[in-house]
């Protein structure tokens, strides 16, 4: 037994670190194909053939990969040295390289474990806090590197002094703009494949379009205009990175930045600007970058605040709607066990005297008492009634869309995460109907959440929730459907009724209390199956208020 | 001995004082009835053995603060069924912690409650009962003797009239006169009817 266990162990360890490795080296080869890819583009734009490429997004995906482990540094020194032979061509000699990109690749090591180790920054967040230190760190990293790297091409011989500052600038500027895009994309990227379900919503496809269609132009006009223009016209750039950012927060401005940069080179590059004009560009774009990754994480977060708000908020609906029904049921065991013992007792009393052939008298005044009883317990059940019905009803003009908009901001992101879509229809506007909105409120998030439970039960995350609101001869009516298995047959006649429950957690309080409230209204609840699935709650309230009349 | 079946009612609701009673009536046992577990302490002695029914809602002094009063009088077999709201574990457990014979849930089930009054009262019977069989026993044994006590004690642990006569350095015929006396004093028939006497009454008797 134990030998089986050791051996198990034995071979679990070993295949956990056979995978350990295969991901290592597939991490290792996939990163070296990128790096080369990318040089290929990017050598296009090079200072001098010293190997100082003027956008460096290459170098970015060297942070990225040593931030999820030092240990790949090998790879990294591998892909720099490859690059500088293969595809730059450098002028200097083979251990001028070596030296160099070693340096270099040290120097990146440096930047991955201050952002990692010192600063606490994880690719795998999004917070605006990280944000802020990437955009601070990665300049300031990027300006130690391009010192280490042209400092040792200099000591070589290969850079000659009056290049020496110029150089400098260019490596710093193409490395802190392509580190940066990178990382950030990195981080959209990590932030996206670790949600469980990635939702396209129809937002998605105007914010894309719109961002597509005015970069497009944008370019269009610098390509278009005379190269002293280009410059001013590249400005026109912030407006679909702010847009991007503001509707599709960090995730979206960081690929549309990514985006951004490689038009902007391939643009560049097919003008054919000069490397000092580029750099100014370059400049920009960082500033570009900066901005719209501020604005976008900022977006994001206030963004992530409000989704927690909505959930706490309806967590609070739910929890005050079971703290109700529990405390109702308490008091009820408490105000009834106390009556209810002394009629049980005088009926007893009152039986076994008949049987022990006792005269009326003591009889009768055993039962009148059980009666007195029995009619206190009726008052008190009156005043629990009055106590816990809508009764006190403060009916004001609402919108039935506004209420379902309400009720759908509220349950859509639980339901998203059960695979449930959440859709409210309205064909023309909706008359006001004079109602309570807390009691409306209770009613609709009452049908929809039964709704949703209803669509979560198809496991296939294509449930689907349409609340729909229209008039009819005088009645507002909101119909809600859905796409689950519809309703039990054994539970179909008693819906309505108390206690009644096809959920583990449920009081079978809901439709009841959900009735109760809609007739105070002078409406109508009921329901009907849908072919081919589903079910469809119907609620009616009468346009002309509770006592209205409907034509 | 015929005993008047009594009953001591507590509890602050009128009709359930009321109802009960009349309830106990019909099985031929008295009540009394108080609307306080203060009320119960002025007028019933600690020590007196009865049957409470009480309520642990009460104002005042709660239902278990009366039962452990109650269980820690010295020299008490009062017998307590406290009634307590439906689902309520805590007070149940430390009723039962208390000594309370039987723990009651609301709404009140007549029948099983008469059931258990009866069980309890039963049971009080039986240990007045015993006490008052101590009480007699340790009655007799004060009438022998130091002599008488001597031979007493030897006969319990079953030695022979000879064994008694050596061992407390009398003569047989002595010891023989001293015998008939403890058996007369004690109401003994025989003398196994006197060992039986000695055990359940005086356990300390039979192993000195």
């Amino acid at each position: 037994m134990n030998h089986r266990e050791e051996a198990l162990g034995s071979a679990w360890t070993e295949s956990a670190a056979n995978l350990v490795r295969r991901r290592f080296w597939l991490t290792g080869i996939a990163f070296l194909a990128a790096y080369l890819a990318l040089n290929v583009v990017t050598v296009r734009y090079q200072f001098e053939a010293l190997g100082i490429t003027l956008w460096s997004p290459d170098d970015g995906l060297t942070v990225l990969l040593l931030i999820e482990g030092v240990e790949f540094f090998p790879f990294v020194l591998a892909g720099a040295v490859l690059a500088d032979v293969l595809v730059s061509h450098v002028h200097h000699s083979f251990y001028v390289t070596v030296l160099a990109e070693s340096a270099l690749s040290l120097g990146y090591v440096g930047i991955a474990v201050a952002l990692r180790d010192v600063l606490k920054f994880s690719p795998r967040r999004s917070d605006l806090a990280d944000v802020l230190v990437m955009l601070a760190a990665v300049p300031a990293g990027a300006i130690l590197n391009s010192l280490i790297y042209c400092g040792v091409l200099y000591l070589a011989g290969s850079l000659p002094a009056d290049q020496f500052i110029s150089a400098l600038l260019h490596f710093w500027i193409g490395d802190a703009v392509g580190i940066i895009a990178v990382v950030a994309a990195g981080t959209a990227v990590f932030s996206v494949s670790s949600k469980t379900r990635w939702v396209w919503r129809k937002d998605d496809t105007l914010n894309w379009s719109v961002f597509i269609i005015s970069s497009c132009l944008v370019f269009a006009f610098i390509h278009g205009a005379p190269s002293a223009y280009a410059y001013h016209l590249f400005y026109l750039l912030f407006l679909p990175t702010i847009w991007i950012g503001m509707r599709a927060g960090y995730v979206g401005v960081a690929i549309a930045l990514l985006a951004t940069q490689a038009a902007f080179f391939m643009t560049a590059s097919h003008i054919g600007f000069s490397a000092n004009d580029f750099d100014q560009f370059q400049i920009l774009m960082l500033v570009l970058s900066i901005t719209g990754l501020i604005l976008g994480a900022t977006v994001t977060e206030r963004e992530r605040a409000n989704q927690k708000l909505r959930e706490q908020q309806g967590e609070l609906v739910r929890i005050s709607a079971h703290a109700t029904a529990g405390a109702l049921g308490m008091l009820l065991a408490h105000e009834l066990s106390q009556p209810l013992s002394t009629i049980a007792t005088y009926a007893v009393a009152a039986r076994r005297m008949l049987q022990s052939g006792a005269g009326p008298e003591p009889v009768i005044d055993a039962l009148s008492k059980a009666e007195a009883e029995a009619q206190r317990t009726r008052e008190v059940l009156e005043r629990i009634r009055d106590l816990v019905s809508v009764g006190r009803l403060q009916p004001r003009p609402l919108s039935l869309v506004d209420a379902a908009l309400k009720i759908r901001a509220l349950c859509v992101e639980g339901a998203n995460a059960r695979g449930v879509d959440i859709a409210v229809e309205s064909v023309h506007p909706i008359p006001l109907v004079e109602g309570d909105p807390i009691g409306i409120e209770q009613v609709l998030n009452n049908i929809v959440g039964n709704a949703v439970d209803a669509a979560a039960e198809r496991r296939d995350a294509r449930g689907r929730v349409l609340v729909r609101v229209i008039d009819r001869d005088g009645w507002a009516i909101v119909q809600v459907d859905d796409n689950g298995p519809g309703v039990a047959p054994e539970m179909a006649e008693s819906l309505f009724q108390a206690y009644q429950t096809s959920k583990p957690r449920g009081m079978g309080l809901g439709l009841t209390l959900s009735r109760r409230i809609v007739q105070q209204h002078g409406g109508r609840i009921w329901w009907q199956p849908i072919a081919p699935e589903g079910t469809r709650f119907v609620v009616e309230l009468n346009l002309n208020g509770p006592d209205g009349d409907a034509a | 001995m015929p005993h008047r079946r009594h009953v001591a009612i507590v509890d602050d609701e009128a009709s359930v004082r009321e109802s009960l009673a009349l309830l106990l009536s019909t099985a031929q046992i008295e009540s009394r009835t108080f609307a306080s577990a203060e009320d119960y302490l002025d007028s019933v002695p600690l020590d007196e053995s009865s049957c409470v029914i009480l309520d642990n809602q009460l104002p005042g002094l709660s239902g278990i603060g009366l039962l452990k009063r109650i269980a820690a009088a010295a020299d008490c077999d009062t017998a307590v069924i406290l009634i307590s709201g439906h689902g309520d574990v805590p007070t149940a457990v430390s009723a039962m912690k208390c000594g309370a014979f039987h723990f009651v849930e609301k709404p009140l089930d007549p029948e099983a409650l008469l059931l258990t009054v009866e069980e309890a009262l039963g049971r009080t019977e039986q240990v007045r009962d015993r006490q008052t069989q101590v009480q007699e026993f340790r009655g007799r044994r004060a009438l022998l003797t130091q002599r008488e006590h001597e031979v007493f004690a030897l006969l319990v642990q079953g030695l022979p009239t000879k064994l008694i006569a050596r061992q407390l350095g009398i003569t047989p015929r002595t010891t023989e006169h001293h015998r008939a006396a403890v058996m007369h004093k004690m109401q003994a028939r025989t003398i196994s009817h006197l060992v039986r006497m000695a055990l359940s009454f005086d356990p300390a008797a039979g192993e000195t």
